[in-house]
């Protein structure tokens, strides 16, 4: 095990390098530059000395693989640069943020499993009955609405109809803040983004308990006389559980990603307006910054599912 | 496995709690005792036989509960400013380019002068202004008790270094070249030449005169720069000036306002000064919160936590019905039309020409359409279309339409334009004059091959809005219009490298002055040169003639044939100009609804609150 | 079962897969139900014009945003576009959208996670460092550049989509035939001399059928959902073409959030109703095709 994670690590780097190669390419394909988001036409006498001026400044004049080698050089050496639209060190924009967006994502996943776990688990025990049926419908109903619809309806209803919960914000402005109130402000984006995740959770729990609810040695412990919870919880429960850590790996990238879309209507300054912001404003040094570390922790996330997976089943060999 | 489990449960649970920390306990509601005078009736017996009822006024406690959402504004603030995103390098006068920062830099960093809410020029941290006869010197006096938060004087020095900064070949930006080029030596000091500009004029501490080469009347209207401390900046070499933390936080100001802080996309946080020298104003706190998507922040008017937002035409009734918001409206001056792009294959080639030969370098591969070079099809596309339809679906109906870009103020508007009111049978008349044939399903045909165009917009709902309209009354003429929607850093290029033909824009401050209109239309203007490819020498003639004079007989004459020649030439399809819509609480009072969103502080010292 | 009156033997067939599946799968009622609902919705697609009875691009500036009416039976939109007209042809728009992009995605995750399953070593090193590569693009990001790019066009979101999301199926694949790679039948199999194809075809795959089909109707709702979000970015469909998402968006503006219900709630519950369907039909067709699943 030992040494295919050291192999694995190896080969990460230079899939990172490439990511980044990739990157580059793409956001260069795009027609214009930082620069030309900012030309303004009704400026007369249009000078595109000051134009070309900025240009050299960012560095844009440069032939392509000159500025990869350039951007690459200042990363191994630490530095992720500077935005090419505020000047802001990307370290800094992204340092900001990230910890607002794992907030959200963090909780939400928490909430999901919280509240997907147990409902995969007792639709499965009780397969068919009403229960089942509800909780089938109501987890699927929950992932059928896009998440745009549910933001605006639930800040429809909570803030402006009942008035129990802030619009949006991450905090409310001109008092101090305070625990309860960042978490008033966290419930509506954190229910959001959970109900996206409840119901796959839900139903991955369920049809991995129902197949092993139907193993030989689940009915064996029943023989045994073990009670029906005790046989589900110390024997079904925990081998039901394997599929959850791919469901739960595959989600650890979009941890840190975050949602574009909440983290708009809820004005949460997470990665995810970042991401799009940097991509709106093609400011390339952001995005090469922002793609890099979504790389290395998908990288490190994939790389710790599939070792989660091997540990938890112990038939997979990697060799 | 269980391990693994709870070791996430772990760094789950110690993320939350860093992510809260700093946590104080909740605030406890607390119930006022408040002293309150009360006017009491007392029964005074005297010892006349009459029994007489006095008012007296007596003390008495009274319990006050704090009224529930929505909160009434506190006393002195903080005021809530809602905005759209900030763009610009820095957050600095000399990088002005989108709202937060028109909002904030009159307050804390003034320029000689501003505008007031019909976008007119108005003096600012200038106390007086000479002008010469024939508009060829402007002197500014700046007041003599002007001094900057630290202490030092505000001079006539910290103005000239400023305007210096702001077209300098390192640091400058193109919006202040435009705007002081009629300074004399100014283009010469921009490509570097010299070290000074010759046409700036120190004449003491706190008199400093601009020499124009030619007169302008409009010059006014670019001395908006909001001045910063030389004091502080001139010692930093020229190209590390915007490395200088002053460019992102400039913490001494001259303005009303202290600047506290600024948290980019979130807020601007300012802070009345005290003692301040100069306007008296009664707000204590400020917040100008920036937005990317405006259902957030008309959600955060509703629900109290803005006082004062734009508020589009489209949810107006909506607020009609909503309390504590008043619906100021003001006219607005900004212009929404499509241009048309006709440049023809020389323009285009001069285009593509580098940038040491003339050109401006660009590679533009476009097959300019013959018909569209012809006024007659453009016109033709004008009487396809009906306006009014448009005021309606885009604009909610709250817009004045306008037939040229000169539609304010009220004197700069000719009265004999050509309103180009629908007539879908003018329409097909002068595209067959032009050389278009119709088949008969009444497709529009140009060598046997049906007409098609493309519209370019941005991706806002209402670009999306016109758009459909124009396929639909397009159609109905045989022409096939395709809708291109980018995102808006894309635009620009977009429309230079000729991808569409008709291409939407919108804002401006056509409304404030007709001048403003050079800045378009003139042979080399940005629009003009780079994408519309319109050039009429008389026209710009006449735009020159408009503002060398003050005369307003003359300058009514001059613009209203300038109007007249784009009436005519149709270098773009004007369609209206919105009004503007502000939300405001209604404890919020002494605002003037202002032209254009930007300039909606400019009044601050009337700005109040109400109980 | 019918005897095979020529042999003089008495053959018991045995219920062929596909029978069984039917069979288990008519059980499920919510599968059953989903399953009509998605077709009746496949059947307006295809026949939207005489369903829709009406132009859905004509607009009427005379009757802007109106409530349902005789005239309109879900009233119009903000450019006097019949609601119900747009309702019906958008569905051509969110069915193609969630069958092909999930089409496409599906096939190329099955087939290269089992390759990599399989195979495992470098074939499945290669393979998974590719799932790496194309994870860490952000769908969104990377729909705007494409959009950027090559202009928005049904066409260009759909492969996209299909482009992008496969490496989700593909792990999930691999997952499953890493584990059943090491159970007693495979290598009894081995030891048959069962060629690779076979063993991949016949042997392994159906036994992932389950988990791939779960994440495939998942998929097809988050294609979906995918299209209704690009739309509420300005991203979508490119007018005229009516899509549901795009028909949410109106939803933004609160004043039709709380005042037009007719100009946001059909969309709404069309695409609701379409995923809810899908996904019924998937956990019926998982629930029928595990053959370990625990049924009556």
């Amino acid at each position: 095990m030992g040494k295919y994670i050291l192999r694995r690590t190896l080969i990460s780097i230079p899939v990172l390098i490439g990511i980044t190669l990739i990157t580059f390419a793409l956001i260069h394909l795009a027609p214009g530059d930082p620069v030309t988001g900012m030309i303004d036409p009704t400026l007369g006498d249009f000078n595109p000395e000051m134009v070309e001026r900025e240009r050299v400044k960012l560095g844009l004049d440069r032939p392509l693989p000159v500025q990869y080698a350039m951007w690459l050089g200042r990363v191994l050496r630490g530095d992720l640069g500077y935005s090419m639209i505020n000047s802001r060190p990307v370290g800094e924009m992204v340092g900001e943020r990230i910890g607002s967006t794992l907030q959200l994502t963090i909780a939400a996943l928490f909430l999901s499993i919280l509240v997907g776990l147990p409902l995969g688990v007792l639709s499965a025990v009780k397969q068919y009955s009403v229960l089942d049926y509800l909780t089938t419908l109501f987890s699927f109903a929950a992932v059928s609405v896009p998440g745009f619809f549910l933001s605006l309806g639930l800040i429809y209803i909570f803030a402006l109809q009942l008035k129990w919960l802030p619009t949006s914000g991450m905090r409310t402005l001109g008092q101090d803040p305070t625990l309860f109130d960042y978490l008033k402000h966290m419930i509506m984006p954190v229910t959001v983004l959970a109900v996206s995740t409840i119901a796959p959770l839900a139903r991955y729990a369920r049809s991995s308990m129902l197949e092993v609810l139907s193993q030989p040695y689940v009915n064996t412990a029943r023989a045994k006389g073990l009670r029906e919870w005790a046989a589900i919880m110390r024997h079904a429960f925990p081998n039901a559980l394997l599929p959850l850590v791919t469901v739960i790996g595959l989600r650890l990238p979009g941890l840190f990603a975050g949602s574009v879309i909440v983290e708009q209507i809820f004005h949460w300054q997470g990665m995810g307006t970042l991401n799009i912001w940097a991509v709106m404003n093609q400011d390339y040094t952001t995005l090469m910054g922002l793609n890099m570390i979504a790389a290395i922790l998908v990288l490190v996330a994939n790389q710790v599912a599939d070792v989660a997976y091997a540990m938890v089943d112990p038939r997979i060999r990697y060799d | 496995m269980k391990r693994l489990i709870s070791m996430l449960l772990l760094t789950a649970i110690l993320a939350v709690m860093v992510a809260g920390c700093g946590a104080t306990p909740e605030p406890q509601v607390i119930i006022e005792t408040v002293e309150v005078e009360k006017t009491v009736v007392e029964t005074v017996v005297e010892t006349v036989i009459q029994t007489v009822e006095v008012e007296k006024e007596v003390p008495v406690e009274v319990v006050v509960t704090p009224t529930p959402v929505p909160p009434p504004i506190k006393e002195g603030g903080p005021v809530f400013i809602g905005s759209g995103g900030m763009t610009g390098k820095h957050f600095n006068p000399i990088w002005l380019t989108s709202n937060p920062q028109f909002l904030s830099f009159p307050l804390i960093l003034p320029g000689l002068t501003w505008f007031d809410d019909q976008v007119q020029p108005v003096l600012d941290l200038a106390s007086a202004v000479d002008i010469n006869e024939d508009a060829t010197m402007y002197t500014f006096t700046l007041p003599e008790e002007a001094v900057w938060s630290d202490g030092e004087p505000v001079t006539a020095a910290d103005v000239e270094w400023t305007f210096m900064a702001a077209i300098h070949p390192a640091v400058g930006q193109s919006v202040w070249a435009q705007n002081f080029s009629s300074i004399i030596g100014a283009s010469a000091y921009q490509a570097g030449e010299v070290d000074t500009i010759e046409g700036i004029e120190v004449v003491d501490d706190k008199t400093i005169t601009f020499h124009l080469s030619a007169p302008n009347a409009s010059f006014m209207y670019g001395t908006y720069l909001g001045i910063l401390p030389s004091h502080l900046l001139a010692d930093t070499p020229w190209e590390e000036l915007e490395q200088n933390p002053y460019m992102d936080a400039p913490t001494v100001t001259s303005g009303p306002y202290d600047f506290v802080e600024f948290v980019p996309e979130q807020y601007i946080h300012l802070k009345k000064k005290d003692g301040y020298w100069g306007k008296q104003v009664t707000i204590d706190e400020i917040y100008i919160k920036m937005f990317e998507s405006t259902a957030t922040q008309l959600a955060q008017l509703e629900a109290g936590e803005l006082d004062l937002a734009l508020v589009p035409a489209d949810e107006m009734e909506r607020f009609g019905f909503v309390e504590h918001v008043d619906i100021l409206e003001a006219k607005g001056i900004g212009y929404y039309v499509t241009h048309i792009d006709f440049r023809n294959e020389d323009q285009i080639a001069m285009l593509n020409l580098p940038t040491e030969e003339g050109g401006k370098g660009y590679s533009i591969i476009k097959e300019p359409k013959p018909y569209l070079q012809d006024k007659r099809f453009r016109q033709a596309l004008a009487y396809a279309i009906d306006n009014d339809a448009i005021i309606q679906v885009v604009a909610g109906g709250y817009a004045t339409p306008i037939y040229s870009s000169i539609f304010g103020p009220d004197w700069a508007i000719n009265p004999d334009l050509e309103t180009y009111a629908q007539d879908v049978e003018k329409a097909k008349e002068l595209m067959g004059e032009v050389g278009v044939t119709f088949d008969d399903k009444g497709t529009a045909l140009w060598d046997g091959a049906q007409i098609q165009l493309v519209y370019l917009s941005n991706t806002s709902e209402e670009a999306r809005k016109l758009g459909e309209v124009l396929q639909q009354q397009l159609g109905d003429v045989g022409i096939r219009l395709d809708i291109k929607l980018v995102t808006s850093s894309a635009f620009i290029m977009a429309a230079i490298n000729g991808e569409a033909d008709l291409i939407r824009n919108a804002g401006g401050r056509f409304g404030a002055d007709p001048s403003v209109t050079s800045l378009y239309y003139t042979c080399k203007a940005g629009w003009s040169e780079l994408v519309i490819g319109f050039c009429n020498p008389e026209f710009d003639e006449l735009m020159a003639q408009g503002v060398a004079t003050s005369d307003p007989d003359a300058r009514q004459q001059t613009y209203w044939q300038a109007s007249a020649i784009l009436n005519d030439e149709l270098p773009s399809l004007f369609f209206y100009t919105p009004s503007v819509f502000y939300g405001v609480n209604k404890g919020l009072k002494g605002l003037a609804p202002s032209a254009d969103p930007g300039y909606v502080t400019w009044n601050i010292e009337d700005w109040y609150l109400e109980k | 079962m019918p005897s095979d009156p020529g042999a003089g033997q008495v053959v018991r067939r045995q219920e062929s897969m596909s029978r069984r599946v039917l069979r288990r799968f008519s059980r499920h009622r919510l599968a059953v139900v989903g399953a009509v609902v998605i077709l009746i919705l496949a059947l307006v697609a295809i026949f939207a014009p005489v369903v829709a009875g009406r132009d859905p691009y004509r607009q009427d500036y005379s009757a802007l945003k109106e409530p349902p009416s005789r005239e309109h039976i879900l009233g119009t939109d903000a450019l006097g576009r019949d609601v119900w007209a747009r309702l019906v042809y958008a569905t051509r728009v969110s069915l193609s959208v969630g069958l092909v992009a999930v089409a496409i995605y599906t096939l190329i995750g099955t087939i290269l996670g089992s390759i990599a399953g399989y195979y495992g070593g470098a074939v499945d090193a290669v393979i998974m460092r590719m799932t790496d590569i194309v994870m860490c693009f952000p769908l969104l990001i990377i729909i705007i550049t494409v959009v950027a790019l090559v202009g928005a066009s049904l066409f260009n979101i759909m492969a996209v989509i299909g482009l992008i999301a496969w490496p989700g199926i593909c792990r999930l694949v691999r997952g499953q035939f890493l584990s059943l790679r090491e159970q007693d039948f495979v290598m009894a199999a081995h030891c048959l001399g069962v060629p690779s194809r076979r063993m991949i075809g016949s042997h392994l795959l159906p036994n992932c059928v389950g988990p791939i089909t779960v994440a495939a109707t998942f998929g097809m709702a988050g294609a979906i959902l995918t299209e209704a979000s690009l739309s509420f970015l300005g991203l979508g469909v490119p007018p005229p073409e009516p899509s549901w998402g795009q028909m949410l968006t109106e939803a933004q503006k609160l004043s039709v959030l709380a005042g037009m219900p007719w100009l946001w709630v059909p969309p709404g519950v069309m695409i609701a109703l379409t995923v809810l369907c899908v996904n019924f039909v998937g956990d019926g067709l998982r629930d029928a095709l595990d053959p370990q699943a625990r049924v009556g």
